[in-house]
């Protein structure tokens, strides 16, 4: 879905956190099965695959206690992701055409006017062309 | 190693029962237990995925509330104004009868605008120092953070008789909808930042092309929220009309062109509007069409098709394709660029449907904010 034609943005509105608590339920189950069957064959004497499977029990329980850590703190910042874009401010010379991009000033409105050049120094305003979200170039 | 001490000696121990039965037992516990509750099971998962979108717009809506009372705060000449805000996050538009539809546009025009006035009138009373523009911004964070708070009281709504009622149909139709709730709820955030800063959000893409068109000859107010500005194209005269900036408007397109298409004779009317794309097509793509390129309830289109239709003249519809979200929130680059290739397609359709001396009416439909 992440790379279809217009959704470019991969964004997903779908809430899947039942399925996410159904895989950590099944991960559960499965972590207290290898802890018991560890335990069982650690008491037959064979103590190796015993550790191992107590140990990999364990690594499960651990590993979802990390997730429920991990949802919590999702659910305490989900609604502060969209806070600060980054909006800019394309502006070009009057006199000289230059152009300078910069982060959006609160006041800022296209064909209104910006900062003096920098480059001919001519004083004038510099005439704001653009405002946009700019998006970071992905890695 | 007192662990691995402790788990040898547990290990030792004799259990009553061996693995393999205890394991059957708890399948078969399972099974029964999927057989007799399975639906409430479900349920009761659904509920949590409710329960989860329901704390996330929840937390959009204390956002929205925060936002507008430090606007409200900046500008007041109260000291406290939250219990102002609090009480116009709970206005409401009652919708005028329609038993009787004949005449119901003008009812529900007249109800829109008065609602738009009261809004405006005790914003300006609250923040009688601020600025025209920033006055509108405020208008329309309030607006949105009442929105934000309606889609929170219902879907709580829904989730409360849900668990009430322990009626699964309501339960299920509700998470069919969350995803679509959330989007919405997802774009309203993102218009609270973009009105709150004063950023030019997608929407501005008719109002935006207007300026281009007009650029560098200054727009003039005429009638409620609008402007209008006279220019020339190869010899075509050119009347542009959009919304008033750089505040957030939308002004009223329908009344400004239907004034004046009735005082004036043109041989082409243009609108130019931002257009909800389908999933899987690309933003800030132009398409065209024929008829009012306008959004929003219905009123300004109406009187925009009045007119058009009684003097029988062309209208021609350029639009620029964005999501819900695009169109709420920052402008985007793509759009921008989407923007450029509208207004160039307006200029061609310009030299190919109308002849030298020629007179067209642009119009630039949408939000003003952050254009001038």
């Amino acid at each position: 879905m992440k790379h279809m034609p217009g959704n470019e943005s991969g964004e997903r509105y779908d809430v899947s956190i039942s399925f996410f608590f159904f895989l950590l339920g099944f991960l559960t189950f499965i972590s207290i099965s290898l802890i018991f069957s560890g335990f069982t064959s650690m008491q037959d004497s064979y103590t190796l695959p015993g550790s191992i499977s107590l140990g990999l029990g364990v690594l499960g329980l651990v590993l979802v206690g990390y997730n429920l850590w991990r949802m919590q703190g999702r659910l305490s910042v989900a609604a502060r992701g969209q806070l600060g874009p980054r909006v800019v401010t394309k502006q070009k010379c009057r006199s000289c055409s230059h152009e300078v991009t910069r982060p959006f000033k609160e006041g800022d409105f296209i064909y209104g006017n910006g900062d003096a050049c920098p480059k001919c120094g001519s004083g004038e305003p510099m005439l704001i062309s653009a405002i946009f979200l700019h998006k970071p170039a992905r890695g | 190693m007192f662990l691995f001490e402790y788990l040898m000696l547990i290990a030792q121990a004799e259990f009553p029962i061996d693995a393999g039965t205890l394991l059957n037992l708890i399948f078969l516990i399972l099974f029964l237990l999927f057989i007799v509750w399975g639906q409430r099971i479900q349920t009761y998962i659904i509920m949590k995925d409710i329960e989860f979108v329901l704390r996330r717009i929840n937390m959009m809506k204390d956002e929205g509330r925060k936002i507008s009372l430090e606007k409200l705060k900046k500008h007041s000449s109260v000291p406290d104004p939250s219990g102002f805000l609090d009480r116009v996050l709970e206005y409401v538009v009652i919708d005028p009868v329609s038993l009787d539809p004949s005449g119901i546009i003008w009812k529900l025009d007249y109800l829109l605008k008065m609602a738009e006035d009261r809004l405006k009138g005790e914003i300006k009373n609250i923040v009688p120092q601020a600025k025209e523009n920033e006055r509108e911004n405020i208008s329309n964070i309030v607006e949105v953070a009442a929105t934000l708070n309606l889609l929170y009281r219902v879907v709580r709504h829904y989730y409360i008789m849900g668990k009430k009622t322990g009626n699964s149909i309501i339960i299920i139709q509700l998470q069919y909808l969350l995803p679509e709730v959330m989007m919405q709820a997802d774009a309203l955030m993102g218009a609270l930042y973009a009105y709150s800063y004063g950023h030019p959000i997608g929407d501005g893409s008719g109002a935006l092309v207007a300026a281009n068109l007009a650029h560098p000859r200054e727009f003039k107010t005429t009638g409620r929220d609008m402007e209008i500005c006279e220019t020339e194209l190869e010899g075509r005269r050119l009347t542009v009309l959009k919304s008033k900036g750089p505040g957030a408007t939308v002004g009223y397109p329908g009344d400004a062109t239907q004034g004046l298409l009735q005082k004036r004779k043109y041989d082409l009317v243009i609108m130019v509007d931002a257009g909800l794309k389908l999933e899987g097509e690309k933003s800030g793509t132009v398409f065209e069409g024929i008829g009012a390129a306008i959004g929003g309830i219905g009123t300004e289109k109406y009187k925009i098709e009045e007119v058009v239709v009684k003097r029988k003249l062309p209208l021609y519809g350029i639009i620029v394709r964005m999501s819900i979200k695009e169109a709420i929130t920052p402008m985007t680059e793509e759009i921008l660029k989407g923007i450029e290739k509208a207004t160039a397609r307006v200029k061609e359709v310009i030299r190919e449907k109308v002849p030298e001396g020629g007179k067209v009416l642009v119009v630039g439909v949408g939000n003003s904010v952050g254009i001038w």
